[in-house]
């Protein structure tokens, strides 16, 4: 498993080059989300990595707009010819790189591409100018065993950096300053007021506003799992760390025991959804079981104590007098009672309420607006 | 577009939480809804349509010649395709018009069996030209297109890709990219992209300037809501084919109004030829009745700038008046849901489906069981005398805010 490095102006590339980084991914401020290099620089770096030997990567993971897509094509074509390779978020940006260029394409599918089908459709499309998929951390360690050998692409995966949670192409710093927006770089640290959480690293730049995770995403005890996998890459990015401590973190991802990476990295870390991903196993708790109306067969509108019930039959039912029907309330309080009769708003008596009518039923005793009424038959 | 008019006007495409919702936009002019089903959607806590209830909101809205697009628009996990491919085909045979989806597993497995037309969600961020003729070769037939994508770039979009191009006109926005916000997902263990979003970006923040070590408190993350009524004129000349009202799980009032206000606008369009109406600042006044954040033109002609962050508590927005739905009309009364309080003699408006709100003064106010009463409480059924143009799904509301 090679490992790629995101570089940043301040690293040293020679130091990485002999530590054995692999790949290093060159970012610029006008065609990449965080990459902190202007185009010369970029070139310049690149030029380097490629004399001491490294792979380098074009990242222009930027979301475009049609407004500037004309211009940020024109200036990636001007880049990609001192690169090896080139990756992109924007399914737009990755076909102008297919049609336009000839150079090897990764494509960025941390976000929302979380199936082989998908993966496999993707990789289908660009086909073998195709030299690299980038995996989303979401991915729990079984769903990558399921997907990495069934895909013919190499992959790549995050084993050490930020976690990336929001991304807005607004400015949302810069008002917070006082200072009018001039696309420079902004560093900032949040707190919600309204959640216990805290030490959300943020960013301004020219491609938006980004917020990060306090931990870090860290699988530096996982390699053993992630090298059975045949997982390709396994990409560091030092992003808060000092380059010093970049270096150390690479020598021990390249030991035998990658492991010490986590205690040399300066922040708290997580595994995130790597051991297991239940993410959607909270949903069924936004709803309110008392409110599952699969099987009711009409709703109370309205009740006065005493007064008849006030109900509306549901799509598909009916109610007809003399059933046998259990209510049960927003709480959860249930209560069976026969229909001795049933009567339309203007109080006529009627043997059958179809569906969708609003019709009045004799008094039930703790009746509450909103509670569904099943026919006791089919509970 | 409407074709074989005078002047073809979009689509008017309105949010169908339930099947009531669904019925008060039809009625109220939406040429299409989108609604949810039970799963593949991205409003878990909704109450989503069963199979029974989407058959029921296909007969109903193409009774009245309206569409019915259903989301299909998470993210899927592999997992998360159980079912998928059955649903397809069985929303092709109910009669779905479309299909809105972001992810291509679920764009590959819809076509394999066979489902309806594919639109893409504005959750893929389809923001130029070269992405919409990807997804046109990946078999969609329309994209809704990010919510940062100006008017003149949707003109440029659906002219180089020969694709339909839907547009957001109106509702609450996401300030991040739609589909690259996981905040929920770390911070509440809820997948935002599979229907958990806990809208973490509506919170107050902390923020600690780190060079100037000055902290303030501030909604940074917090997007005012989109509001295109003035624009509607440069909608139709960018040939945007389809005009989205966000809010799926916003009120019955919200459907009704502003489905109104919008069909009300395209219809002066259809016969004029153009939006100057006397009734522009009527619309616009409506638009400020219903719930909602301050608003803002957003991107739709220059990229979204500082006024466009609602900086404070969500809701804090002008209050719905709503005094609640008619759901149903006997012999001498209408019978109203009642959603907010009202007495006896008090002015309110009916807000027919079409035409100008009436103002009245409720009189005979009775319980159903003809008790009179003096005033209402939230929750209950009443009746009052029955006014002309009263009729279920009509909306009745307070005059005052």
């Amino acid at each position: 498993m090679k490992l790629t490095y995101f570089l940043r102006p301040k690293d040293n590339l020679k130091l990485l080059a002999k530590k054995g980084v692999s790949e290093v991914i060159i970012g610029t401020l006008d065609h990449s989300r965080l990459g902190e290099f202007n185009s010369q620089q970029a070139i310049e770096a690149a030029k380097l990595a490629k004399s001491l030997g490294l792979k380098t990567v074009l990242l222009c993971d930027a979301l475009v707009g049609q407004r500037e897509f004309d211009s940020f094509a024109k200036s990636l074509s001007e880049m990609t010819p001192f690169f090896d390779a080139a990756r992109a978020l924007d399914p737009g940006v990755m076909q102008f790189l297919f049609d336009h260029t000839d150079i090897a394409l990764h494509f960025v599918a941390d976000t929302g591409n979380h199936n082989l089908v998908g993966l496999k459709a993707w990789e289908d499309y660009f086909a073998d100018r195709l030299e690299r998929i980038v995996l989303s951390i979401e991915l729990s360690k079984e769903s990558l065993n399921h997907i990495i050998p069934k895909l013919k692409t190499p992959c790549e995966l995050l084993v050490l950096g930020r976690i990336l949670l929001f991304h807005s192409p607004r400015a949302l710093l810069s008002p917070l300053s006082g200072e009018a927006s001039d696309q420079s770089w902004i560093d900032a640290v949040g707190a919600s007021e309204e959640s216990p959480h805290k030490g959300f690293p943020l960013v301004e730049n020219k491609q938006g506003s980004f917020m990060f995770l306090a931990k870090d995403f860290c699988l530096a005890e996982q390699l053993k799992d992630l090298r059975d996998m045949k997982l390709d890459f396994m990409r560091l990015d030092p992003t808060g760390c000092e380059p010093e401590v970049a270096l150390k973190v690479v020598d021990d991802l390249l030991s035998d025991q990658p492991e010490k990476a986590k205690d040399s990295w300066p922040n708290l870390v997580i595994r995130g959804f790597y051991g297991v991903n239940k993410s959607d196993v909270l949903f069924k708790k936004l709803k309110n079981p008392s409110r599952d109306k699969t099987h009711a067969i009409a709703e109370v509108l309205d009740t006065r104590k005493g007064d008849p019930v006030t109900v509306r039959v549901l799509d598909g039912a009916k109610l007809h007098s003399g059933m046998k029907i259990e209510m049960v309330s927003p709480d959860g309080k249930k209560k069976q009672i026969e229909l001795k009769w049933i009567r339309d708003l203007n109080g006529n008596n009627l043997e059958q309420a179809n569906e969708n009518m609003i019709v009045s039923l004799p008094p039930i005793g703790s009746a509450t607006c909103k509670a569904l009424i099943f026919d006791v038959n089919n509970l | 577009m409407t074709k074989n008019q005078k002047f073809p006007i979009p689509e008017l495409l309105a949010p169908a939480g339930s099947l009531e919702k669904l019925k008060t936009a039809v009625l109220y002019g939406a040429g299409a809804v989108y609604l949810g089903g039970q799963k593949f959607g991205l409003r878990a806590a909704a109450d989503n349509f069963n199979q029974e209830q989407l058959r029921k909101a296909v007969s109903f809205a193409h009774a009245h010649g309206s569409k019915v697009n259903v989301v299909l628009n998470a993210f899927l996990h592999d997992s998360d395709f159980v079912g998928l491919s059955d649903f397809a085909s069985e929303l092709k045979m109910i009669g779905v018009d479309a299909v809105i989806v972001s992810d291509l597993g679920v764009i590959k497995t819809v076509l394999e069996a066979g489902g309806p037309e594919i639109h893409l969600s504005t959750q893929a961020s389809c923001l130029n030209a070269s992405a919409a003729k990807l997804w046109k070769s990946m078999g969609v037939s329309r994209v809704v297109l990010g919510r940062e994508a100006s008017l003149a770039d949707a003109a440029i979009i659906k002219n180089e890709s020969g694709l339909e191009v839907e547009m957001f006109v109106h509702g609450s926005m996401c300030m991040a990219f739609s589909g690259h916000c996981v905040i929920s997902n770390y911070t509440q263990g809820r997948d935002s992209n599979r229907g958990g979003c806990a809208h973490s970006c509506r919170h107050e923040y902390k923020i600690a300037l780190n060079q100037s070590e000055q902290e303030k408190n501030a909604f940074f993350m917090s997007s005012k809501d989109l509001e295109g009524l003035r624009l509607l004129k440069e909608y139709v000349e960018a040939g945007v084919d389809c005009l989205k009202i966000e809010g799926r799980m916003k009120s019955v009032h919200y459907a009704g109004t502003v489905t109104k206000v919008y069909a009300e606008a395209l219809a002066h369009y259809q016969v004029h030829g153009n939006f100057l109406s006397d009734r522009i600042e009527e619309w616009a006044n409506e638009l400020r009745k219903v719930h909602h954040r301050a608003y803002t033109q957003a991107s739709l002609v220059e990229p979204a700038g500082q006024d466009s962050i609602h900086n404070g508590q969500d809701g804090e927005g002008v209050e719905s008046a709503v005094a609640g739905p008619i759901v149903a009309v006997t012999n001498d009364a209408m019978v109203i849901e009642v959603r907010r309080k009202f007495h006896d003699g008090e002015e309110l408006e009916l807000v027919p489906f079409q035409g100008p709100v009436q103002v009245f003064k409720a009189s005979k106010l009775r319980s159903l069981s003809d008790m009179p009463l003096t005033e209402t409480k939230p929750g209950s059924l009443v009746k009052i005398a029955l006014i002309p143009g009263a009729s279920e799904h009509v909306l009745v509301r307070s005059t005052g805010l």
